[in-house]
């Protein structure tokens, strides 16, 4: 019996692909015959990684595919055509209407994504969400079989790696460093974390700088509006790093004394982890899977009022007691999200499927 | 044991005592974006400026000059003649394409000032027709 994975996209860097790598390693550990096959392979992937689709050998019934869900694609439709039993992997799809009048382009792969979404519906025998908050979406959705969670699983070892000393040179002094990490796109709200900062760098601390670390591809219409938004408001330092690498992303961690989130759309969040892992004490709207992904820890908010978020991360940074509370129940957090745990989760699920 | 609920509270009571809200400009007021390669909208200026860089632009040359130390120099150079016979009339196609893409934007760019100046005259006879309403009007009350 094989466990083949199967998806549209394997990107370099980002969390479905590591994730997607994360499983295939696991699954080889278990002693299962196990490929990654997907229709674009990110060349900065290590060669062999992942197969194109077209050299998928033959399935037989017995066999399972793994189908990792995020976008739309073809392939939400020719799945079901693939011999083999079907699990769906579900990352989540943003709703499509964030991207009204900034990307056609994502407008477009979110909105079939969604209809895709309807289309697998009663066609796949079992699903793995990443968050409760992925598996309610599911039920609303339509869906049946049995849904479990699988929470993404982050390979924390990575993270031990030399962060980028260019940045860490460039921006190393006594000033408060304001981290947000993730694509430059409209449900993550980048807006919010500007004006936020925008009163904060005003009323609480000029030596402050803000850091929007994260890919604008895609989304150039969005991220000329955040820049046309930081210019309405006279604000300085605000520093969009667009596509970065990994050790610079590392260097932004250690650079970081705040972790602020006013996503309105995630999935899980895997920024959050990675905040948790580096100590950095998160702020973080109350959002989606945000509140799921904190699970109590860090400081969740459903107020975004920069006033309000400013003095918050004034209040952490000045008191001590609390940034060492928030910290403490961030690493407390993180241990459900360690590698071995979740590993286990997955054998588990794996089990339960190969029974 | 810290309370995040009640520090929360505080900092809300704070800033509602001493007034520390601040209006800020909405995300939304922000002036007409320039969409790049995403075309969501008319932005004239943007329009107006494109053109004017296509035109200057359109030609492309498929020799750039070669820098570096001589060694390097020559390999290139070498590389650049011995790819010559494929380059350049891939090039000089590019180039065909590029200048009819320019006509036909300039085109676009004739057709639009004509527009803009046939609506002008037609605001200027819709505001005659309105005055001489006026005074045909006036003259039947009279």
């Amino acid at each position: 019996m094989r466990i083949v994975q199967i998806l549209s996209t394997i990107a370099f860097g980002d969390a479905v692909g590591n994730h997607t790598i994360a499983m295939r390693r696991l699954l080889e550990e278990l002693g299962y015959d196990t490929e990654i096959y997907a229709q674009n392979i990110d060349h900065r992937l290590k060669k062999g990684t992942a197969k194109s689709i077209d050299h998928l050998k033959i399935l037989n019934k017995r066999d399972i595919i793994l189908y990792h869900m995020s976008m739309g694609t073809d392939l939400n439709y020719s799945i079901v055509n693939y011999p083999g039993r079907k699990i769906m992997v579900y990352h989540n799809i943003t709703p499509y209407q964030y991207f009204y009048g900034y990307s056609k382009a994502n407008y477009d792969l979110t909105y079939m994504g969604r209809d895709g979404l309807n289309f697998l519906k009663g066609k796949v025998e079992r699903c793995f969400a990443d968050s409760e908050f992925n598996k309610t979406d599911l039920i609303e959705a339509g869906y049946t079989c049995p849904i479990d969670v699988l929470p993404i699983i982050v390979p924390f070892d990575d993270y031990e790696k030399a962060p980028n000393q260019r940045v860490l040179r460039q921006y190393e002094d006594d000033w408060v460093n304001i981290l947000f990490v993730g694509r430059i796109a409209p449900n993550k709200k980048q807006e919010d974390i500007i004006r936020a900062f925008a009163y904060y760098k005003a009323y609480v601390n000029p030596k402050s700088r803000l850091f929007l670390v994260g890919s604008y591809k895609g989304l150039e219409a969005y991220y000329r509006k955040l820049q046309q938004y930081v210019r309405d408001l006279g604000v300085g330092d605000v520093v969009f790093t667009g596509h970065t690498k990994f050790d610079e992303i590392l260097a932004y961690y250690k650079l970081a004394d705040v972790f602020l989130c006013m996503s309105e759309h995630e999935g899980f969040c895997v920024p959050l982890l990675e905040a948790m892992y580096f100590d950095v004490p998160i702020i973080a709207y109350k959002a989606a899977a945000v509140p799921e992904t904190l699970g109590g820890s860090a400081i969740a908010v459903d107020d975004k009022q920069p006033a309000f978020i400013a003095k918050l991360i004034e209040r952490l940074l000045n008191d001590r007691a609390l940034r060492e509370a928030v910290v403490k129940g961030q690493q407390e957090r993180l241990k459900d999200f360690s590698y071995d745990r979740t590993k286990e989760t997955f054998k588990r699920l794996i089990s339960d499927c190969v029974r | 044991m810290v309370d995040i609920e009640k520090i929360m509270q505080e900092i809300r009571e704070e800033i509602k005592e001493k007034g520390l809200d601040k209006e800020l400009p909405a995300f939304e007021s922000g002036a007409p974006i320039r969409c790049g390669a995403v075309y969501e909208c008319f932005d004239e200026d943007y329009f107006y400026e494109n053109v004017e860089q296509m035109n200057q632009t359109c030609l492309i040359q498929p020799d750039r000059p070669i820098a570096g130390n001589p060694i390097a120099v020559l390999i290139k150079k070498t590389i650049r003649k011995l790819t010559r016979f494929y380059i350049a009339p891939a090039f000089c196609d590019q180039s065909q394409f590029n200048v009819a893409a320019v006509k036909a934007m300039n085109s676009l760019r004739y057709y639009i000032d004509e527009d803009r100046k046939s609506k002008a005259r037609i605001d200027e006879l819709a505001k005659r027709v309105e005055e001489l309403e006026k005074r045909l009007e006036s003259r039947g009350r009279e």
